[in-house]
């Protein structure tokens, strides 16, 4: 029987699949046609997956050497200060690679590993529903810029001050409000004085439908998504250990580390309403539904509050 | 929540196991009302354990703050069992800077728990403590039916009322302890105190 553990890592490298063969890697399924994906978080997603699918990491290698220029190393920068020392190693090696075979420099590169171009990750452009964001960066350039229309697209009614947007995006606040003044002289935001600061929003929903190819249906909040992923990996597998009570304590302390993720997504602790405290049991089976749901792409899945 | 002994057990029993597997192991005196459910003096559920002292290389020390690692322990457990995060806390631990009862040391009960050893007080001690405690909080409190509970002789509540008089000699105090010993059925207690 397949461990808990076994069946966490499977979803978790089919959500890397589907998403990496959206992006134009050779792979089976594509479960996210209509999923805006999120290029660095990706890829430090799939650098936490360490070597346990040998083929991803090459084939992620590949097309990163060969569309490594549309991924942003500011972005990359912000978000590897937040990853585990393991994610940030393994980051490493993949970016002394990439650079070795391509003229993409990207931060904290370390030890290049022996790899070889497979040539199979080929996309013919970004206009794919879930390309949202490389088409942004292919029209708008590697920045900021590119990410705040990419924020405005997916909550056009939303109002953001540059401290949200930074937040969201992973870009420094003063990048942020450099590329929002820049967009609000171009007519596609409106700045509204709220109390100290700015809020900008969409000047009209229709600035938009001026961009080429299809909107996705959907805009995860990838962030959190990975991150509840990679906590429960980490549960199970520290979980093999344990004896019952010490699960039980485990599956508690996750959720209370995960609350606000969980919070990010509108998820509910599966053991919020349990007078026990919750079982073992339960933690795994809610685990496993939801990974699940995430790596099928299914549309009921909380990809967003 | 509150804590009946069955929970009790079962909270100190999950905090052993965690701290072994986090590779901790922490000593502590307990005392009040949660220890005297563990000794099985008393069946009323209390809200938490208090720690009168920590023990580090055998030597009672205050048990605040309790060690950050420990902290996050009781914590965990507590969430997982719908316990406050402060259910094990070391509420009375400024009594050890007045010294304890003479005798404390060899009196002690001790419950181990994986990671977790418990050092209870003994009887004679939970006396002196819950008469303390007593004189302050008033005969319709819960330390007084504590007290009763322990069932003290005579020359116990003298031994104790000794004890509680090193923590306060003020006269005032003295008044106190007089009638909370008058209350508890002694006869001519001045004579003595």
């Amino acid at each position: 029987m397949t461990s808990f553990s076994d069946q966490l890592h499977d979803n978790s490298l089919e959500l890397a699949w589907s998403l990496w063969a959206e992006m134009g890697v050779s792979g089976w399924q594509r479960h996210h046609t209509s999923h805006a994906i999120d290029p660095e978080l990706l890829l430090l997603f799939t650098a936490g997956l360490g070597d346990a699918d040998p083929r991803l990491r090459e084939e992620s290698t590949d097309w990163s050497v060969t569309y490594g220029r549309y991924v942003s190393g500011t972005r990359l920068r912000n978000l590897l200060k937040a990853q585990r020392p393991e994610v940030q190693s393994a980051f490493g090696e993949i970016a002394a690679t990439v650079s070795a075979h391509s003229p993409v420099r990207w931060p904290r590169r370390t030890q290049e590993r022996r790899f070889e171009r497979t040539g199979r990750s080929v996309v013919e452009s970004f206009e794919r529903p879930s390309l949202i964001v490389l088409r942004l960066r292919a029209f708008l350039g590697v920045g900021a810029r590119a990410e705040m229309v990419g924020s405005f697209i997916a909550e056009p009614s939303q109002k953001f001050t540059a401290a949200d947007l930074a937040a969201e995006t992973a870009y420094t606040k003063r990048n942020v409000a450099e590329a929002l003044e820049a967009l609000r002289m171009a007519g596609l935001v409106r700045a509204a004085h709220l109390r100290n600061q700015f809020q900008y929003r969409l000047a009209s929903p229709e600035v938009l439908t001026c961009l080429p190819g299809e909107m996705p249906q959907t805009f995860p909040r990838w962030r959190p998504i990975f991150r509840i992923l990679d906590a429960l990996v980490g549960a199970a597998e520290r979980a093999e250990y344990l004896n019952a009570t010490t699960r039980r304590v485990e599956a508690s302390d996750v959720l209370h580390t995960l609350a606000p993720d969980l919070h990010a997504l509108g998820l509910h602790s599966p053991l919020a309403d349990r007078s026990d405290g919750g079982s073992w049991a339960a933690f795994e089976s809610w685990a496993l539904a939801t990974s699940s749901a995430w790596a099928l792409g299914q549309h009921d899945a909380a990809w967003r509050a | 929540m509150t804590l009946g002994r069955d929970k009790l057990e079962e909270a100190l029993e999950a905090l052993g196991e965690v701290l072994q597997a986090r590779g901790l192991v922490y000593e502590i005196v307990a005392v009040g009302g949660s220890s005297l459910l563990l000794l099985g003096f008393v069946t009323r559920p209390t809200r938490d354990l208090d720690a009168l002292a920590l023990v580090v290389e055998g030597e009672y020390v205050s048990a605040r703050p309790l060690p950050h690692p420990f902290t996050d322990a009781i914590a965990s457990v507590g969430r997982a069992f719908g316990l406050s995060e402060e259910w094990l806390n070391p509420g009375p631990t400024d009594l050890l800077g007045f010294g304890l009862p003479r005798g404390f040391r060899e009196r002690v009960d001790a419950r181990r728990y994986g990671g977790l050893t418990v050092l209870l007080a003994g009887r004679v001690d939970q006396v002196c403590l819950k008469l303390y405690a007593t004189v302050d909080q008033g005969m319709q409190s819960k330390h007084a039916a504590d007290l009763r509970a322990l069932q003290p002789t005579p020359d116990e509540l003298v031994l104790a009322a000794r004890w509680a008089r090193t923590h306060d000699p003020s006269e005032g105090f003295k008044q106190s302890l007089l009638h909370t010993l008058e209350a508890l059925g002694m006869e001519d207690p001045d004579d003595l105190v």
